[in-house]
């Protein structure tokens, strides 16, 4: 019976795709209910217990250099990256794919101007770019958020216009419009279901990239101020005691990593399931 | 520095300030680093310094010849005394090769001389200092150092040009060959300590004639090396000076100090042997080095952790807030995270001076308000329910601060444990991370507010501390608000100012200490300023670098260098060091253009003085200018920049001045009135017109209403004055302040009156100017 049941997993998506699933669960678990879990305060500063080594008691993945600890600031710092990914990308694709969309079938001037405007977005270096208008602005979650949401809509245009372009293409526009149906009701209810089913695929592609790119930030102390733990900050803070504890900085480098590796996984999985093809991006 | 047409006749606190805050921004960069945890290396300390500790050097038999690689952090923005600003890990290192002092400061606090041959000598109200030079010293150009050379280097401190000014200096008059008297602006019973900085620093004035401009990459001092080349931020060679007078030294052939802006880099540099001798902000990064065997000195003089209070922003007003502030921070714990040490023993702080500064007073100590939770829990409470709380909120509302940080990992640290400590106080703290060169703008803040530089902070992390004189420290930290922009606390106190005005006036060491120990009592007490521990630099090098910490005074008193956080390169060699196969030849710079100086009044025109001086008597006084205003000179005077005046080969037969100042920060007002020969007034008007304000003011200017001279008569206001007149309207900016000037030239004849309004953070008065333009008119036409 087990081995069926991995037949049938092997013949779906796969094994890795179910472990990566299963990883981002337990992100999305931590991130949800963390508070609730009984660990200990994670911005509760105990200097005279500093760096103790994982598996000590009491503290599972040991302290970081303010005695913190690190399991209750990796669950936390989950919070920080589920938030500042799901809402950058849920904007994007939502923001992105409607513009993407109806320039890509309304097209003329508005989408030439669009499309301008987006090239030249996406020539700036995205990282330069980011890291000038949170030094601007100022780090906290709702403008890294915003920026990094702000920022990555192009990309998402870009994407929603080349599958538009394909789509409108399709039988099934052609139809909507013999009909006469007007063409905002055509964007709306033939193109976006269609353009969205894709764009999550993206989307999910992209959520690794925003933890990335948050955790670039927080490296390089524009995140969000402490004691918020955040993955990023745990590794800067950890490269400071890199030669003397090493786990400060590897165990939220580890979880970072599984989680862009397990969104990597997944979005792959589901872009084959959904036989999604770029050769039209 | 801000005057165009003449020197400063008081101690211009705020042209100090720009240099100094400079030096302050970077020791707060340096006290920045990350330090290990927890660790302790092997090193042992050594008794004999004073705020240092370090690995022990094994002795041996000195060896000659080899080259140093010496891994720096930074530079200097100039190698030319007048216009440089050194730190010990940029500057001081290089340039403790090439120059030497009159003076230098010893470990216990006294200052010893080096170049100068004796105790310099004051008169009764310290206001004249007689200086004798050791014989037979040359500069690196041959050139003698002698009074001469003292006099000389005075002028082009005075010139100007990126200017420091001279530092209360008035006037440098050669007494004999060797001897000079400084005769300064107002009584300096420790001036001494200036000539043992910057100032006393000797420096070949006929080379830096040759060099002009070049001056600041070409340095020619007396040092045991002579500078080579430069390639800025990245090498500066030095070699082994043939002529040196301490005989049989320098040892070393050569020194090339190498630019490595990261801590890490630096040390991994050391540890593959790239380079020799390293300087590291206090012991970060150390221990592993030390376990390979590498050797360290540390000082801890200067540069402490500390944490300063706008004690003029609620509720940092408020002395209990300030000290609950204190007592929530417990030491220990900021030990574990930041040590001070490689041994991570507890350096409890409780004042500017190190514990083994000769400044320090122990009793301090025992009125600190360190760690007690329960008492900062008490004071939080109170101040909470207090219905006249300072802050304006009602009694029982949340007590919430302000704290103000940079973003360096050791800082995020401390200031993570410091917010954690605090809230459990009971307070609410809004943090903000901010870059250094913001948050110092911050804390200075601006010119424009009332009072002027209150600053836009409540508390933030600093570095403070300081190894010399009490009397500049305290005078600067905590004079008037509206005038030392050095007052980063805004904090004023009668009695302190009290003991300040004692530092000044006594000469007895014993009444100078208790002076200083009772400031440091009122500030342990009020708690202007918070210390976390002491900090300061640290030079890390390899076991074949030896007397690295030695020092041998001139008369042979043994001492060392790392008390005082200097490295003196004539003592350092190299264990299994040979000769070099290198030139090591004298400097021999560009003859100095001829001298251009200005005919003193006494010796040209003498008749001529008698009108200008009349001109002077009718110049406008206090009853024109703002309140505050006083007169601050009037005599006679010569050109603040001669190598700006005379222009096109002009020379005026005398130059007779008059000036005001409104404090620290002016304005600065001032004529100055010019006789010519015939027919030279008009061409040295039309010069000063072609070169729009002229090279004296050597700030960042941008120029408007700059008049022609060939309308002949400028209109000012409705008004016409002399023969010619121009007025200029000069915006520039100085260490970040706006510097408003206008500038009017008259001429009558053969004269012509300069004069000029200088507004710091605002624009002169229009009303007044017209006024004080009209009272020169007068004068003018009245004398002539």
């Amino acid at each position: 019976m087990i081995s069926r049941f991995f037949q049938r997993i092997n013949d779906g998506l796969g094994l890795l795709f179910w472990l990566a699933a299963t990883w981002l669960i337990v992100v999305l678990f931590c991130a949800a209910f963390g508070t609730l879990l009984p660990l200990p305060d994670p911005d509760r500063t105990q200097p005279r217990f500093a760096l103790q080594p994982v598996l000590t008691k009491g503290h599972v993945l040991g302290t970081d250099p303010l005695g913190r600890d690190i399991l209750s600031r990796v669950i936390a710092g989950a919070r920080v990256s589920v938030i500042i990914s799901v809402v950058a990308v849920t904007v994007g694709v939502v923001v992105g794919g409607i513009i993407g969309t109806t320039v890509g079938y309304r097209k003329g001037l508005l989408e030439r101007v669009t499309m301008i405007i987006t090239n030249v977005l996406l020539s700036f270096p995205s990282l330069i770019l980011l890291l000038g208008v949170i030094g601007m602005v100022g780090p906290s979650l709702k403008t890294i958020t915003t920026v990094i949401a702000v920022l990555s809509i192009p990309a998402y245009i870009r994407f929603a216009r080349a599958r538009t372009l394909s789509l409108s293409e399709e039988g099934f526009v052609d139809a909507a419009e013999m009909f006469g149906t007007r063409k905002r009701v055509i964007v709306f209810r033939e193109l976006l279901p269609n353009v969205f089913a894709t764009l999550m695929t993206f989307g999910l592609l992209a959520l690794g990239g925003v933890i990335v790119a948050e955790g670039t930030l927080a490296f390089l102390g524009l995140s969000i101020p402490p004691p918020t733990a955040t993955w990023g900050s745990m590794i800067a803070e950890g490269k400071s005691v890199i030669d003397r504890a090493l786990h400060v900085a590897i165990v939220p480098s580890t979880v970072m990593f599984l989680t862009v590796l397990s969104l990597n996984l997944v979005g792959d999985g589901l872009r084959r399931h959904f036989d999604v093809r770029e050769t039209a991006i | 520095m801000m005057n165009p047409g003449k020197r400063e006749r008081r101690r211009p606190a705020f042209g100090r300030s720009v240099p100094v805050l400079l030096g302050a921004m970077f020791v707060a960069a340096s006290c920045t680093s990350a330090t290990p945890v927890g660790e302790s290396g092997s090193a042992t300390t050594n008794g004999d310094t004073q705020a240092a500790t370090a690995t022990t050097e094994a002795a041996g038999e000195v060896q000659r010849g080899g080259k140093l690689t010496v891994g720096i952090v930074s530079e200097s923005n100039s190698w030319y005394p007048p216009e440089a600003e050194w730190a010990f890990s940029a500057g001081n290192l290089p340039a403790d090769a090439f120059y030497e002092n009159l003076y230098m400061q010893a470990g216990d606090g006294t200052i010893l001389p080096v170049l100068a041959d004796r105790a310099a000598v004051p008169n009764d109200d310290a206001t004249e200092w007689t200086v004798t030079l050791r014989p037979g010293i040359t500069f690196h150009d041959g050139t003698p150092l002698n009074a001469d050379a003292l006099v000389d280097m005075s002028v082009l401190w005075d010139e100007g040009r990126f200017a420091t000014p001279g530092e209360g200096i008035d006037k440098t008059i050669k007494v004999d060959d060797l001897t000079v008297t400084y005769t300064l602006f107002e009584s300096d019973p420790v001036f001494e300590s200036t000539l043992a900085g910057n100032r006393g620093v000797a420096f070949s004035p006929s080379a830096a004639r040759g060099y002009g401009d070049a001056a600041s990459e070409n340095p020619v001092g007396t040092g045991p090396f002579v500078f080579q080349s430069w390639t800025r931020d990245s090498e500066l060679v030095t070699t082994r000076n043939p002529n040196y007078w301490q005989e049989g030294q320098p040892y070393l052939d050569q020194i090339t100090f190498r630019v490595l802006t990261d801590g890490n880099s630096r040390l991994a540099s050391l540890e593959s042997g790239d380079i020799d001798l390293a300087t590291q902000g206090g012991i970060d990064g150390l221990a592993p080095l030390i376990d390979k065997g590498f050797l360290y000195h540390s000082y801890t003089g200067s540069g402490a952790g500390a944490i300063i209070f706008n004690t003029m922003n609620p509720p940092m007003d408020d002395k209990r807030v300030r000290r609950a502030v204190s007592y929530a921070i417990d030491p220990e714990d900021l030990n574990a995270i930041n040590p001070g040490n490689l041994e991570g023993t507890l350096a409890k702080k409780s004042q500017f001076y190190s514990s083994k500064s000769p400044w320090y007073n122990p009793a301090a100590e025992d009125i600190y308000p360190y760690f007690d939770m329960p008492q900062a829990e008490a004071l939080v409470e109170e101040y909470k329910n207090d219905p006249a709380r300072s802050d304006g909120k009602a009694a029982g509302e949340p007590l919430t601060f302000q704290y103000v940080c940079t973003p360096t990992p050791t800082n995020r640290l401390t200031s993570q444990l410091f917010i954690q400590a605090w809230e459990d106080a009971g307070f609410e703290i809004d943090f903000l991370e901010e870059e250094q060169g913001t948050m110092v703008t911050r804390v200075v803040g601006a010119p424009t507010q009332d009072p002027p530089f209150l600053g836009d902070f409540q508390a933030t992390c600093w570095a403070e501390g300081n190894d010399g004189d009490p009397l500049p420290l305290y005078d600067s930290r905590f004079g008037d608000v509206g005038s030392n922009v050095l007052n980063f606390t805004n904090y004023t106190n009668d009695d302190v100012t009290a003991q300040i005005d004692i530092l000044r006036s006594e000469l007895d060491p014993a009444v100078r200490y208790d002076a200083a120990a009772e400031i440091a009592m009122i500030l342990a007490d009020e708690l202007p300023i918070l210390w976390q521990r002491d900090g300061g630099t640290t030079v890390v090098f390899n076991e074949k670098v030896k007397s690295v910490n030695n020092f041998t005074w001139p008369d042979g008193t043994p001492g060392n260098t790392m008390d005082r956080g200097r490295v003196m390169w004539q003592e350092v060699w190299i264990d299994g060091a040979e000769p070099l196969d290198i030139p090591t030849g004298l400097i021999e710079p560009p003859a100095a253009p001829a001298p251009t100086t200005t005919a003193p009044p006494e010796e040209a025109g003498g008749g001529d003085v008698v009108v200008n001086d009349a001109i002077l008597a009718a110049l406008p006084g206090a009853d024109i200018l703002p309140a505050g205003v006083t007169e601050s000179a009037a005599s006679d005077e010569t050109e603040q920049c001669p190598g700006a005046s005379p222009r096109d080969g002009l020379s005026p037969i005398s130059i007779t001045a008059k000036s005001f100042s409104g404090g620290d920060f002016g304005p600065f007002i001032g004529t100055m009135v010019y006789e010519f020969p015939a027919g030279e007034a008009e061409q040295y008007m039309a010069s000063y017109a072609a070169n729009a304000v002229g090279p004296c003011v050597s700030y960042n200017t941008t120029t408007s209403g700059g008049a022609p001279l060939s309308q002949a008569v400028v209109v000012i206001d409705g008004k016409s004055y002399g023969d010619a007149t121009a007025r200029y309207t000069i915006r520039g900016e100085t260490g970040g302040f706006p510097v408003n000037t206008e500038l009017v030239l008259i001429r009558s004849g053969d004269r012509m009156i300069r004069a000029w309004w200088i507004a710091v953070g605002g624009d002169p008065d229009p009303a007044m100017f017209t006024a004080f333009v009209d009272a020169i008119d007068a004068a003018v036409t009245s004398a002539s």
